[in-house]
């Protein structure tokens, strides 16, 4: 046992040693022709003075499709795997009568709405200040999550929240599409190039909506299945 | 930032994985590599005296955004495959009755 | 001066990376997986990017410790099912008796129990089902209690062994039957 720890440790320390001699001369392999594209043309191309959000919606939209994607399939599979919509026909189980005591309830009464109005306002103004569809979403998600310390026995119907994201997904992609018409050009924004910037934020904030409710109810979701398995 | 501290961070996470007897501990572990890759990510595209990719008015010197978007989505998934994990390891608990690797793999059923 | 802090932030990082790969509760590690994504974050932005920071804070600190700690307490408990009926006088000693059994069995193991009692369904459907661990019956003609459990379950074995110089107790290892579609 102690040597097959000890001989890992000795591999890993080679590795470290190759690692330290390849990056010895690092600033010599980069140039900054990306980053002085984006520092010109980022605002008058896409709209928003945030450039990660631009990044993220307007030059490379295909990445977010598939991660929207992905979380699309997780939660299913999620779902399937575990058995979480047993009838109730049996009586309940002695330890899940315990009661949360008085002061957590208060005070999830007090923040939950304070928190639920911080995601949206980091939902929507992804394009001006730190923020974005998927940061605001997480947000909310915790909102929501506080409810479950008030009463354990009230929990969402899991079924009608994925119906919900589903719908999302499908909107996301055929908001995608619309470019083709008005630009030639499939996933971007669908105002023409020399259009004004304040129409072009109007993609921007549309499309940080329905990726912020889209990663909440995935969130959502799956801490609810969580919580039912198997009662 | 040094990328050598970086990629220690990284190694200690392999190690982790490699010799740890507990299910729930090993999932972990992959969540600190995911950390360490996006620390050593982001030091790429870092010098000093730039200022966050944000513009509040032309012609002031920012970092590069490109890593930055991409670190985001790798965070999402990360938390995603965590949660997969722990499904996984509340059925293996149900079915053969502890979460220590030996004996979970020792039965043959 | 901003220097110091960098470089003490990342020793932190480190310790508390080690902190975690060598150490043996399963309930505590939940503490240090809260911290360690609070300290990343506060790397991410002396790294100027504020966008990751608040990403890694929304979902590695405040979402993924509820899930670990869900999951954990599941992980803890184990599950009986009675199906006695309680009216007939005469087996008032030897519930007392099962109650012990279990109570020492469940301590031995860091478990915890989880009881309750029903009366209506066939035996074999409700274990497939209902994921309990145990059934509890008595059977009237062999005068014996009955303990069902699966048979690919490490705990039942370790039952078996428990109760083997108990003539009125019968620990029974079903087959896990194939699920139908």
């Amino acid at each position: 046992m102690l040597i097959k720890r000890i001989t890992i440790i000795l591999l890993l320390s080679f590795v470290l040693y190759l690692f330290i001699i390849s990056i010895a001369n690092l600033s010599d392999i980069y140039n900054s022709a990306g980053k002085d594209f984006f520092a010109d043309n980022g605002f008058y191309d896409t709209g928003s003075l945030n450039l990660v959000t631009a990044i993220y919606l307007d030059y490379r939209l295909f990445d977010s499709l598939f991660e929207a994607g992905i979380l699309l399939i997780t939660v299913s599979g999620i779902m399937w795997i575990s058995e979480y919509n047993i009838l109730t026909k049996n009586a309940p189980l002695m330890l899940d009568k315990q009661k949360t005591s008085e002061l957590f309830i208060t005070f999830s009464r007090l923040l939950y709405p304070i928190m639920f109005l911080f995601g949206i306002y980091i939902i929507t103004n992804g394009h001006l200040s730190p923020g974005g569809g998927f940061q605001g979403g997480a947000i909310v998600a915790t909102a929501v999550l506080i409810l479950y310390y008030i009463d354990i026995s009230k929990s969402m119907d899991v079924n009608k929240l994925l119906n919900i994201e589903k719908i999302l997904f499908i909107l996301l992609v055929s908001i995608a599409f619309i470019s083709l018409l008005t630009r030639n050009e499939v996933f971007t924004n669908f105002v023409p190039l020399d259009g004004s910037t304040e129409l072009k934020s109007i993609y921007l904030i549309l499309l940080n909506l329905i990726i912020g409710t889209k990663v909440a109810i995935g969130l959502i979701a799956i801490f609810t299945v969580f919580l039912k398995e198997g009662r | 930032m040094n990328p050598i501290l970086s990629f220690i961070v990284i190694l200690i996470g392999v190690f982790g994985l490699a010799t740890s007897k507990n299910i729930i501990k090993s999932i972990f572990c992959v969540s600190i590599i995911e950390v360490g890759t996006i620390l050593l990510f982001l030091n790429f595209g870092m010098y000093e005296g730039g200022s966050i990719p944000i513009l509040n008015s032309i012609g002031i010197e920012i970092v590069d955004p490109l890593p930055q978007a991409i670190m985001i989505t790798t965070i999402i998934i990360g938390s995603t495959i965590t949660s997969l994990g722990l499904m996984l390891s509340v059925k293996i608990f149900h079915h053969y009755g502890s979460i220590e690797w030996k004996t979970v793999l020792k039965r043959d059923i | 001066m901003i220097d110091i802090i960098l470089l003490f932030l990342q020793i932190l990082l480190i310790i508390i990376t080690i902190a975690i790969v060598l150490h043996k509760e399963n309930f505590t590690l939940v503490i240090l997986i809260a911290s360690f994504g609070l300290i990343a974050a506060t790397l991410y932005v002396m790294n100027q990017a504020p966008d990751v920071a608040i990403a890694e804070v929304a979902i590695g600190s405040a979402i993924i410790p509820l899930i670990y700690v869900i999951s954990i307490s599941r992980q803890r408990e184990f599950i009986v099912l009675d199906r006695v009926n309680h009216n007939m006088h005469d087996l008032d000693e030897m519930n007392v008796v099962i109650l012990m059994i279990l109570k020492n069995f469940v301590n031995n193991n860091n478990l915890r129990l989880n009881l309750t009692s029903d009366n209506e369904g066939n035996s074999k459907e409700l274990l497939g089902e209902l994921k309990t661990d145990l059934i509890i019956s008595y059977n009237n003609e062999l005068k014996q209690f009955e303990l069902k459990g699966k048979a690919s379950s490490i705990l039942i074995t370790k039952l078996k062994d428990m109760t083997a110089d108990y003539s009125y107790i019968n620990v029974i290892a079903l087959e896990e039957g194939e699920g139908v579609d």
